[in-house]
């Protein structure tokens, strides 16, 4: 029986790719257009890349984060990827001060102290909290494009480290929510491999 | 630790793959083309629109959207971009980076009204240099350049471009140097390290490969943070895994390819 997955696109991002990673791993893909689509989702996965004030401003207009924050409290498990990761932090430096949905006590500032900047290509994922979204993949790597990235790898969120320049937190991990900093729809097998592992992140009717 | 990327490029015409690749099925399916390189370890792919005209951009997307669909790498993608109308359009489509180059010489600030729009990650600036009796100069080179009759040398050095670029707000440089191309003995070490070391932001470099060793030599620390290759991967002279074995030998950082079972 195939899992059912529902997704939400945060700025300019194809729907493509992660439509296409998910169904080559046998999910059912559901788009999300309302609140109403949230609220019944068995998972939610929040993904894209962008500009965090164009994105919060767009999920606080069309009412889907307080949705998102409902779906969060009844247990529905969500993957945040990228943006959408950043998304459930408490805010973001990127373009002005901005409150995001505030999962996860941190605020994204830009990427500083590194050799070079944005944070662009393949890195490895250290498992620091094993996490089941990075069962089987300690140390693989995956595919990072941001210029904003979260500092705090001693938070109790902090689930996955990268090492670029200094340590920052690429997976959070907070009960049913999960945040990858990087794009496991763009990280070849090792990426399917993690999207599978939330797949297999049992739901609140155990699904 | 950050690994350094090999990156085929695949040139389009009108959406189907221009370049002569060896031992696909259908030469011309850009996805079997896409697909063949991702089993070799290719860390993102670079689709280049060589054959601009009023419907070629169209057929690009389109050609963008299928492979985003059916190949899980990122894409990037370049050729004759000229408006925030067809960058849109390009990451609606499924490409991660768009590739601008000529628009960016001629209208510096549309540089820092793409990167506002889409974000720095996601616009790559090309810049087209020569070994010229002036230095490194700045050329605009692009198909749509040449279609013009606008191909040629731009009162600017390479350095100073370069900086002014990072300053607009490009996420990454990718650096084709005419002179290596010209040469053919490998990547242009000179005029990508300079880069390298004046700027923070990464750089692709771009022209001039044709063995295993240009790779270890370009990617060497200091140097660039990404290569492309075209031909010399097309005809079967280089093949990706062999040019990563031969990185890690150098102790650079790659990525394994979990599916290579060869």
């Amino acid at each position: 029986m195939s899992k059912s997955v529902s997704i939400i696109a945060c700025g300019p991002t194809n729907r493509l790719a992660m439509q296409g990673a998910l169904k080559r791993i046998g999910c059912d893909v559901h788009q999300i257009t309302g609140a109403s689509d949230i609220l019944s989702a068995k998972r939610i996965i929040l993904y894209g890349n962008g500009l965090f004030p164009d994105a919060i401003s767009r999920l606080n207009r069309d009412g889907l984060s307080d949705a998102i924050v409902r779906a969060i409290t009844k247990g529905t498990p969500i993957l945040g990827i990228n943006l959408g990761m950043q998304l459930l932090f408490s805010g973001s430096d990127q373009g002005g001060r901005h409150t995001g949905l505030a999962v996860f006590a941190d605020r994204l500032v830009q990427i500083s102290n590194a050799p070079r900047f944005p944070h662009m290509g393949w890195n490895t994922v250290q498992n620091v909290s094993n996490c089941p979204l990075l069962a089987g993949l300690d140390m693989h790597s995956f595919y990072f494009m941001h210029d904003y990235w979260a500092t705090d790898v001693t938070a109790a969120h902090n689930a996955g480290i990268t090492e670029f320049g200094m340590d920052f937190c690429a997976v959070a991990h907070r009960d049913n929510v999960f945040g990858v900093q990087f794009c496991p729809e763009k990280s070849g097998e090792d990426g399917l491999k993690l999207l599978s592992n939330f797949m297999d992140i049992p739901n609140a009717k155990g699904e | 630790m950050l690994a350094k990327k090999i990156i085929p490029r695949i040139d389009l015409d009108h959406g189907k793959c221009a370049s002569v690749i060896s031992h696909l099925n259908d030469p011309s399916d850009v996805v079997e083309a896409a697909s063949h390189y991702m089993q070799q370890g290719a860390d993102e792919l670079y689709l280049f629109d060589a054959f601009p005209s009023s419907a070629s951009h169209k057929l690009t997307c389109e050609a963008i959207s299928r492979v985003a669909e059916n190949v899980n790498l990122p894409i990037m993608v370049g050729g004759a971009v000229l408006t925030q109308e067809q960058i849109a359009d390009l990451l609606d489509s499924g490409a991660d980076k768009v590739v601008i180059g000529s628009i960016a010489v001629r209208r510096p600030s549309f540089i820092s009204m793409a990167c506002r729009a889409f974000s720095s990650p996601r616009i790559c600036v090309r810049i087209d240099t020569d070994r010229t009796n002036w230095g490194y100069r700045v050329f605009t080179g692009g198909p749509t350049d040449i279609l013009a009759g606008q191909d040629r040398m731009v009162d600017l050095d390479l350095l100073d471009w370069a900086r002014r670029v990072e300053e607009l707000g490009a996420g990454e440089i990718l650096l084709h140097s005419r002179h290596s191309v010209r040469l053919g003995g490998g990547y242009d070490i000179y005029a990508t390290g300079l880069l390298a070391q004046a700027l923070n932001i990464p750089i692709i470099a771009e022209g001039g490969e044709g063995q295993d060793l240009d790779f270890s030599a370009i990617l060497a620390p200091g140097v660039a943070d990404s290569a492309i290759t075209a031909d010399a991967l097309h005809s079967k002279a280089l093949d990706i895994a062999m040019i990563k074995q031969q990185m890690i030998a150098f102790k650079l950082p790659v990525r394994l390819n979990t599916v290579l079972t060869k």
